[in-house]
Formats: structure tokens, C-alpha cells, sequence
């Protein structure tokens, strides 16, 4: 344990910075307050926004702020740690309400190490800026000279100035040019999105560089080391936590091709430098291989990937790596860049999302898998966005742009030597991916009126509405979910009505993985029934794939679970893609994970002694003061400012999901369709389980009460947006702590 | 000018001979003394090889019993052994007084224009320390605060460290950093938590041995030009 008196208080740095663009001026604040209600970074980040930012402001206003948080296990030794939260109002859906940006890379921990657990951002400057963070030292710096440069060219000279080791996190050309769907890239492909690029432009600050070179103090050491090495030793999976390897292995009980654990004899980083390394079969308890389990780049992009694979790479603090490193001698050529590679969405916009609507033709074999063409499509379009720091909505822009020019609406709107520029059919019958630079570029340029396509930019509630459009909400082939504008994010796919009702609840794509994760881990329906029945109540918690049944209170313990888990990580800040703990890869555990890590990991870090109830109890404070928050923002039918009928105006899911698969009946093997009805009911029910009331869905003057918020209460009771009722919070909580002790005798912390 | 205290290590290592026969230990002795123990068959070659150190004296430094080895291309950038490092040896997270280096050359490589890094060719080197047989680092430090431990390991004496950074001067390496918050230096000491750690077994503790570190490529052959040199690149694509 090292002394306080020299490397500061434990977990936290105890400060944020703030910065006002408008004034100049700028200041440090103790957080120490905030500390035990909102944990850290998107509690601090939405009790900041709730505080200061007042109902109804305009996402470009100076008013509006944006908020950069971190919490007390960043980059603290924790695995998966890496992470940073931003919130800010919404560019993109209904309201401008407020939107929780995440991201990985860098700048969580960094900023850490500066000796911040926040930043904000507020004002605007009339000349381009940025933050300079280095330590204690903070200031506003001429951002003139890179100004109009993409988010690389920027990151490389800010670093050429600053240091090599600084993290840049940094707007391009979408967020200067105030696109909506703008977001703030750090370490070339970490991406802040939900329109946060185009509020930095707003403000014209063009970046935040952090430097830091102190420390994280944690109260015990040897016992976050510890607990590290038993959860990467036995707990922890790979990618989404998925536990068992994607093909039979002589040491795995259970194999499963979906899965993220994909390493395998024979697979290899084929361009790694000085000649390929096997991913081979890591197993648990081999610490040291744990890196090489997630092979992602052939996952996303399909087997031709692997003679461009590098390696993997990652967040921060993370021993998962599931970042692919690509190099594609074609997109050097085309782009410049010669690395690129992510995660999720932008490792395969064009493979998932445009291909199912626009049918290239020499993308996929006749088996249906991903050519050589097909990685070369991907990563083009991945380092194009990447550079003009232009956010897709999660592919929303994707499937936008190939359902408009498929449908002809593209070229009705753009003219004729547009549409010859943009040159689809190259891309769609020559194989020729080139033409999405001038594609992707004009959308972030942001000049509708001379060029429409920038519309598909401003997201789905705005170029539906102008280009008569709105049709496109209620085809199932959108995958939007939510009609203030936002995709699915592991929806009704995923358990039914629980990813159903986790969509409906923030102002934008949940990013909610705590479900998805244990649907895709690959254990049998037989085994996570008997896990769901521990952790959630009952085996009746979860249904096989496409064979749903009604709705029921463990279905809600599940969804609340999944809500709570999820804002709870980004509070702490772990990575939710991973955690939290429901399983294992270890048989020896009988492949239960560990709910209590993140409560034994924050009193380890802090030195506070902490259960997992408490930390749930927190998260579902955040949740339900960004709920309070929604609701003072929100404007009625009659578009009047504030308004608490949150099920008939904000969690309204879309048409499609009742009316898909017509000749099937909800409840009945192979269709994942939701029924009027049972979804009233699971609103019903998830609404209760947060104490919200049970009609409307906003929180009560009792719920407020129970989670401390009489402030919030009084607010909300002056607008008249405050009902009384609810269940009590004892009444309506269900105990997590030591659910899986019994499978956690090797816990360092139950020693 | 403060006295070079270094000096006061120096005596005749009658007194440390037997941490000296075990490659332990660390004494400063005489060149003749030295050569006759070479001759005689009692000490190894290297230990003629040594140079003479400031005062004129022969210095011999037992070798270390191990070092890091390191393999870039699997390195995959987390950085965990920058914060085990620090968790097991100080107490706290803090990569940037870590003993073993990642962070700095993760977006870049060494230096902008070494074709290395995220942004360049996916590879960047592990920097560790190298256990040099003739380390300048105890050799420079004006404190004598460098001292050599019973693995024949170069570590910090924190009580007589005054971070001046004569030793990160010193070493050829750049290994050892000063802590900002202590104002202390800092350098590798061979537990091998880092490398015990380390998720894709890019770092291993071996017994010491006198080649290369590394057991891959440490430098980019053909680096490509940078981003910023290219002024025809333009929001991510070759369009003018």
C-alpha cells in the first residue's frame, strides 16, 4: 500500500478539470462528493449534465457541455479498465436529450494518470482550439494549424508537439463541419460517437491531449494483482466474455461456432513481423495465452484476413485484445493508411450491413463466406470514417446508405454527376470499393443543399422525415428499434422482450452487452437455464434462440440486471463488452462466473468495503437520474417541453417487430417476433422493477426518495412531471451478493 | 560538488568474496586484482572486461542471474505490464514509472518517421532493461545509489536517490525513468511479475544470457512515409 500523502487518495484522482471555451477560464473541482453516489464516469458525467445543463438547450449552444469521465478502477491494474464515458446532448434523436458516449483506447487511463477523473467542456471558442492536459498543467491551444485535417494527421502532429506518448482524441472533418453524426476518434480507431464530434465542433475545439505521468493509488495492491490473475486465470472468456473455443478442441467440454474464442491450431497472425505466430489453442488457466483467444479480424472479415493479420490489439488495461491490426497493401494504396483494423461495426460495415441490402457481386463465395474483395471493402470504408471522424449511428448509416441508393432514393435527391462521382455500380458490380472515399467525405462535409447525400448524416429522424421516407422505421430490414431515431443493439434477438426493453431506455443504441454476452458465450440452453435460475431467479429468465414465451418478472430481473450491469461499468469504468462475470470458461467452476468481482475490485482500489447490491443500487441511481433528466427535456404530443409518458412518447419500439414473419405467431420455434400485449406487460414490468411508475415509466417521488434524489424529486414535482407510487426499493430487489460463492472457493478476496 | 560516494563501494572485496564466486554480489576491486583472479581460473572472462571506472579503478559487476526477453511482434499493446510492474513494486498504478516500457512507443515506435506504432505498422518495442554487464547507470550515479542486490541486480537505493537522472543519462537505453511523484529513479529489477502476467507471452524471465534481448525484429526495415508528409491525403482518402 503506497502513502496517501504522496500519491493522492485511493481510486480516484479526486478532481475533475473544467474548462470554459467561451471565458478561457479554468479550474480543478474535488469530485469527492459525487464519489460514493455515482461512482465515477457516467454517474459523474450525467450528475454534471443534470446540474448544470438546463432542459431544452439546443445541442450546439454554448449552454450545452460535454463531459468526460473516468471512474476509480480506470486504469487502475483492473482488467478491463480501460475505458472512458462522455455525456452530452444528443445530435441525432429526438430532443436532444442526453447521450452517453463510451470508448476505449487511450484516453481513460490517461487522463487518470494526469491526475483527472473528469473533464468538462463548456462554452465555445470563435476560433479553433484544443485542451492540453499534461499533468496539472492545463490550457487552450491554437488548434489553427490542424483545423480541416483528418483525425491521423491530426493525432500525428499534436503528437509531434506534445510527445509521442500523448493521447490525442480528436474531431475530423464531420465533427468541424457539425455533422450530427460526428464522433471524437482516439489512438486511430477508438471511437467516442452518438454525435459527440459535431458538440466539440459546435465548440470549436478540435481536441483534447492528455499526458500523464502519476499514479493510480490503490489501497491494495497485492490483492488487485491477486484477484486480476484469478479472474484472467479461470473467469474471464474472451470477446463478450464467450467461454467456450468456435471449434471442438481436445481440452473444451463444449465448442460453439459462433463464438469469439476463435483461435485455433492452424489460424494464424500470418503478417505478423518476422513470420506468422499461431493463435494455437489457449486454454484457462494459461495466463499467458490469453491474448491470442480472440482472433477477430477473420471473425469479422472472413478467412482472407488472416494473411493481412498483424495482430490484435486493444484498449488499455485490457487482456482480451480484440482490436484486429490489418494491413491491406489495397487500402494503402487507396487511403493512405497503412494500418487499420477495430471491433464491431466499423471492422465490417460493408460485409454486414450494405451487402445484405446491396448484393455486390464477388463478395461472398457460394457458401456464404467473405472474400479477399470483401476485407478490402471493409477496411477502406473502416479507415475512411476513422479519419473524418464520422460516426454511423451503430451501421445505422450503413444500411441507410445501401437501402436509398437500392431503392432509387439516392438519385432522386443527388444529381446525376453526383451520383456518377459516387459510382455504386463500380462498387456494387466491379468490386471496386474506391468511390465510398468521395462518398464518405461529402457526407461529412456537411453541405446539404449542394450535397444531399450529407442527410443520411443527421440520422434517420431527420432525412426519413425530409425525403418523405418514414416507412423505413417499420421494415424490419432498417433495424430500427426506436422511433426517436436509434438501431438495434442486441434487441429482441437477444432473449426477447429483455433486449426489447434494454433498447428502449437511454436516448440512443444501448450498448448493453451484459445480455448479449450470455446468449453468445456458447455454453448449452440446459446449462444457462440452471445459471439464469441462480443469478436472476429462475430458469424461466431466458428462452433457446427464436422460441420465446410471454413475458415474466425474471425476464424483467434479467433486463434490469442487464441495464444496471451495464451503466454500473460504465460508472467504474470496466468494459461492459466483457464484464460482468456470469460465466466461465473453467470447468472446474462449472463455468459459473463471479458477480462479486467488481465489488471486490473497487475495495481493493478504493479501500472501501462495498457489496455488488450497492454497486447495482448506484448504477440504477444514474440510470434513473438520467431517466429525470429525459423526462424534463423531453417535449409532449403537443411538443411542450416536459413530459413524463415515457411509454407512449420515448420507449415506443417499432412497428416491425410485431408485424415481422407474418405467417408465424409470436411465442412459436423460429420467429423472434414480439407480441402488443406481453410487451405492454414487459414495459409493465421492467417499470416496476426500477420503481418507475408502472404506467408512465418515470420515476417517482418514492423511487427518487429510496435512491437519495430528493433533489431530483423536487425538480421534477415543480414541473409537474412527478407521480407518487412505485414499489419500494426493498420490496422490489433481489440480492446478488454471493450468488456464485459456492463456485468461487479460488476467490483471493474469500480467503 | 558533492563526493562521487560511488567510491565508497570500492575496497578490496575481500569482504564480499563469497557473493562474488556466486556471480552475486557486487564488488569493485583492482584491475590486477581482477586479472590474477581470471588467471587463476576463479572468475569468469568477462570479468577482465569490464572498464575502469571514473576513479580510475577496475569496477567488476557479478552478472546478473536474468533479464527480460521480449518478442515485439506479439506484444498487443495492453500495457498490463506497465501497470503489474508498478502495482507489485511501488504500490500503485503508474505506467509512467513503470520499469518496463510500452506506452511510449505504441502509437509511433521510437520516434515519428520509425514506421512503427499503431498508426504505422502495428509493432512497437518492449523496452526493457538490458542487465548490462557494465551498467552505467550504478557506474554514473553521483549518490552511490545504485546498488547491486544478491541476483546481481542493479536496483535503486530510495533513501540515497535524489533524481537527478545521471542514470537515465547514462544508460544506453533509456530505461530508467524518474518518477514524477516521488522524484525518484526507477529500473528493472527481474522479478518477472510483468512478464508472469503478460496476456499474450510477448515478455519471459530467462536466466541471463549475453546476446540481443530480443527473440524477434526490433525495428521497422522499409518505414512507410508519414500521414503528414503526404499532403494529397485529405479526410482519409487519396482525394484532393
Amino acid at each position: 500500500m503506497a502513502d496517501t500523502a504522496t500519491y493522492g487518495s485511493y481510486g480516484w484522482a479526486g478532481q475533475i478539470a473544467r474548462v470554459n471555451l467561451t471565458t478561457g477560464d479554468i479550474s480543478v473541482e474535488s469530485d469527492e462528493a459525487m464519489q460514493q453516489d455515482y461512482i465515477g464516469g457516467m454517474g459523474f458525467a450525467n450528475k454534471i449534465m443534470y446540474d448544470e445543463v438546463p432542459a431544452g438547450t439546443a445541442w450546439d449552444a454554448p449552454e450545452n457541455k460535454a463531459v468526460l469521465a473516468v471512474g476509480p478502477l480506470t486504469g487502475s491494474g483492473v482488467p478491463l479498465g480501460g475505458r472512458s464515458t462522455w455525456a452530452t446532448l444528443s445530435t441525432f434523436t429526438t430532443d436532444y436529450l442526453v447521450v452517453d458516449a463510451h470508448c476505449g483506447g487511450q484516453l481513460g487511463a490517461t487522463l487518470k494518470y494526469s491526475g483527472h477523473d473528469g473533464l468538462i467542456i463548456e462554452g465555445a471558442s470563435d476560433k479553433p482550439v484544443y485542451i492540453l492536459i499534461d499533468d496539472d498543467k492545463i490550457s487552450i491551444e491554437d488548434a489553427s494549424a490542424v483545423w480541416g485535417k483528418g483525425t491521423r494527421e491530426t493525432t500525428e502532429a499534436l503528437c509531434k508537439k506534445h510527445g509521442l506518448e500523448a493521447c490525442v482524441a480528436t474531431i475530423g472533418p464531420a465533427g468541424e463541419n457539425l455533422l450530427p453524426y460526428a464522433c471524437v476518434m482516439n489512438t486511430r480507431s477508438h471511437s467516442a460517437g452518438a454525435g459527440l464530434g459535431a458538440v466539440l465542433g459546435s465548440k470549436k475545439c478540435k481536441a483534447v491531449v492528455v499526458k500523464g505521468t502519476k499514479a493510480v493509488n490503490v489501497a491494495d495492491p497485492q490483492m488487485v494483482a491477486d484477484l486480476s490473475d484469478y479472474m484472467i486465470a479461470q473467469v474471464l472468456g474472451s470477446n463478450n466474455n464467450h467461454v467456450v473455443p468456435s471449434t471442438q478442441q481436445s481440452w473444451a467440454e463444449y465448442y460453439d461456432s459462433g463464438s469469439r474464442w476463435t483461435a485455433r491450431k492452424g489460424l494464424y497472425w500470418a503478417a505478423a513481423e518476422g513470420g506468422p505466430i499461431e493463435t494455437g489453442e489457449p486454454k484457462p488457466f494459461e495466463p499467458n495465452t490469453m491474448g491470442y483467444r480472440c482472433m477477430k479480424s477473420t471473425k469479422d472479415l472472413g478467412p482472407e484476413a488472416e494473411k493481412y493479420t498483424v495482430k490484435m490489439a486493444g484498449c488499455h488495461g485490457c487482456p482480451v485484445r480484440c482490436y484486429s491490426q490489418i494491413q491491406d497493401p489495397r487500402v494503402y494504396e487507396a487511403t493512405g493508411y497503412q494500418s487499420s483494423g477495430n471491433t464491431c461495426v466499423p471492422n465490417f460495415p460493408f460485409s454486414s450491413y450494405m451487402q445484405p441490402i446491396m448484393k455486390a457481386t464477388g463478395l461472398k463465395t457460394e457458401e456464404g463466406t467473405n472474400t479477399d474483395t470483401s476485407v478490402f471493402y471493409d477496411q477502406l470504408i473502416s479507415n475512411t470514417v476513422d479519419d473524418l471522424g464520422l460516426w454511423c449511428n451503430y451501421a445505422q448509416l450503413y444500411r441507410d446508405i445501401a437501402w436509398t441508393y437500392t431503392k432509387g432514393i439516392l438519385a432522386e435527391h443527388c444529381t446525376p454527376e453526383q451520383m456518377a462521382e459516387y459510382n455504386f455500380d463500380a462498387i456494387v458490380n466491379n468490386g471496386d470499393p474506391t468511390s465510398f472515399i468521395k462518398i464518405l467525405c461529402d457526407i461529412a462535409e456537411n453541405d446539404v443543399e449542394k450535397k444531399p447525400i450529407a442527410l443520411l448524416g443527421y440520422g434517420p429522424m431527420v432525412w426519413c422525415r425530409e425525403w418523405d421516407h418514414m416507412e423505413w422505421f417499420d421494415n424490419a430490414t432498417s433495424c430500427l428499434i426506436n422511433y426517436r431515431g436509434w438501431p438495434v443493439h442486441h434487441a429482441i434477438e437477444c432473449f426477447g422482450q429483455t433486449g426489447g426493453l434494454y433498447n428502449m431506455v437511454f436516448n440512443r443504441d444501448d450498448m448493453i452487452h451484459s445480455a448479449v454476452n450470455f446468449q453468445g458465450c456458447g455454453l448449452p440452453i440446459d446449462l444457462k437455464k440452471e445459471m439464469a435460475a441462480e443469478m436472476w431467479g429462475s430458469e424461466d429468465a431466458i428462452d433457446p434462440n427464436n422460441d420465446y414465451t410471454p413475458m415474466n418478472e425474471y425476464k424483467a430481473e434479467f433486463a434490469w440486471w442487464s441495464i444496471v450491469t451495464d451503466v454500473l461499468h460504465d460508472c467504474l469504468t470496466l468494459c461492459n463488452w466483457v464484464w460482468p462475470m456470469a460465466m466461465a470458461p473453467a470447468k472446474e467452476r462449472s463455468y459459473r462466473g463471479d458477480l462479486d468481482l467488481e465489488a471486490q475490485f473497487y475495495t481493493a482500489v478504493t479501500g472501501q468495503e462495498i457489496t455488488i447490491d450497492d454497486l447495482y443500487k448506484a448504477a440504477e441511481r444514474v440510470m434513473t437520474l438520467q431517466r429525470a433528466n429525459t423526462a424534463r427535456g423531453m417535449k409532449d404530443a403537443d411538443g411542450n417541453l416536459g413530459c413524463n409518458d415515457f411509454r407512449n412518447v420515448h420507449d415506443v419500439i417499432t412497428e416491425w417487430v410485431f408485424t415481422k414473419d407474418p405467417d408465424i405467431e409470436p411465442f412459436t420455434k423460429g420467429t423472434n417476433k414480439m407480441e402488443r400485449e406481453d410487451w405492454k406487460t414487459a414495459l409493465t414490468m421492467m417499470y416496476e422493477r426500477f420503481g418507475w411508475d408502472a404506467e408512465l415509466g418515470c420515476p417517482t417521488k418514492e423511487c427518487l426518495t429510496d435512491l437519495g434524489l430528493d433533489d431530483v424529486a423536487s425538480d421534477l414535482e415543480e414541473l409537474g412531471l412527478l407521480t407518487e407510487g412505485g414499489k419500494s426499493y426493498d420490496e422490489r430487489t433481489r440480492k446478488y451478493a454471493g450468488v456464485l460463492a459456492d463456485y468461487c472457493g479460488d476467490n483471493p478476496a474469500l480467503a | 560538488m558533492k563526493e562521487n560516494t560511488t567510491t565508497e563501494l570500492v575496497g578490496s572485496g575481500a569482504d564480499r568474496l563469497e557473493s562474488f564466486f556466486t556471480r552475486r554480489g557486487f564488488v569493485k576491486v583492482s584491475g590486477a586484482f581482477v586479472a590474477s583472479m581470471v588467471a587463476l581460473g576463479l572468475l569468469p572472462e568477462e570479468a577482465a572486461a569490464a572498464p575502469t571506472s571514473s576513479m580510475g579503478d577496475l569496477d567488476y559487476y557479478a552478472t546478473p542471474s536474468h533479464v527480460l526477453k521480449v518478442n515485439r511482434a506479439r506484444c498487443t499493446g495492453c500495457q498490463r505490464c506497465e501497470m503489474a510492474c508498478t502495482l507489485a513494486l511501488d504500490g500503485v498504478s503508474q505506467p509512467a514509472a513503470a520499469r518496463i516500457h510500452v506506452h511510449d512507443g505504441y502509437q509511433y515506435g521510437k520516434e515519428l518517421g520509425s514506421g512503427d506504432g499503431i498508426f504505422y505498422s502495428m509493432e512497437w518495442t518492449i523496452r526493457a532493461c538490458y542487465m548490462c554487464k557494465t551498467a552505467l547507470c550504478q557506474t554514473a550515479c553521483p549518490h552511490g545509489a545504485i546498488t547491486t542486490n544478491d541476483n546481481g541486480v542493479r536496483v535503486v537505493d530510495e533513501d540515497k536517490c535524489v533524481g537527478c537522472g545521471a542514470c537515465v543519462t547514462a544508460c544506453p537505453y533509456d530505461m530508467p525513468v524518474i518518477n514524477t511523484v516521488t522524484g525518484k529513479s526507477r529500473k528493472c529489477v527481474a522479478c518477472g511479475r510483468c512478464a508472469a502476467q503478460c496476456p499474450n507471452g510477448a515478455i519471459e524471465l530467462i536466466e541471463w544470457e549475453d546476446v540481443s534481448h530480443s527473440s524477434g525484429p526490433t525495428r521497422q526495415e522499409n518505414p512507410y512515409p508519414l500521414v503528414g508528409e503526404q499532403q494529397d491525403f485529405v479526410g482519409g482518402g487519396k482525394v484532393a
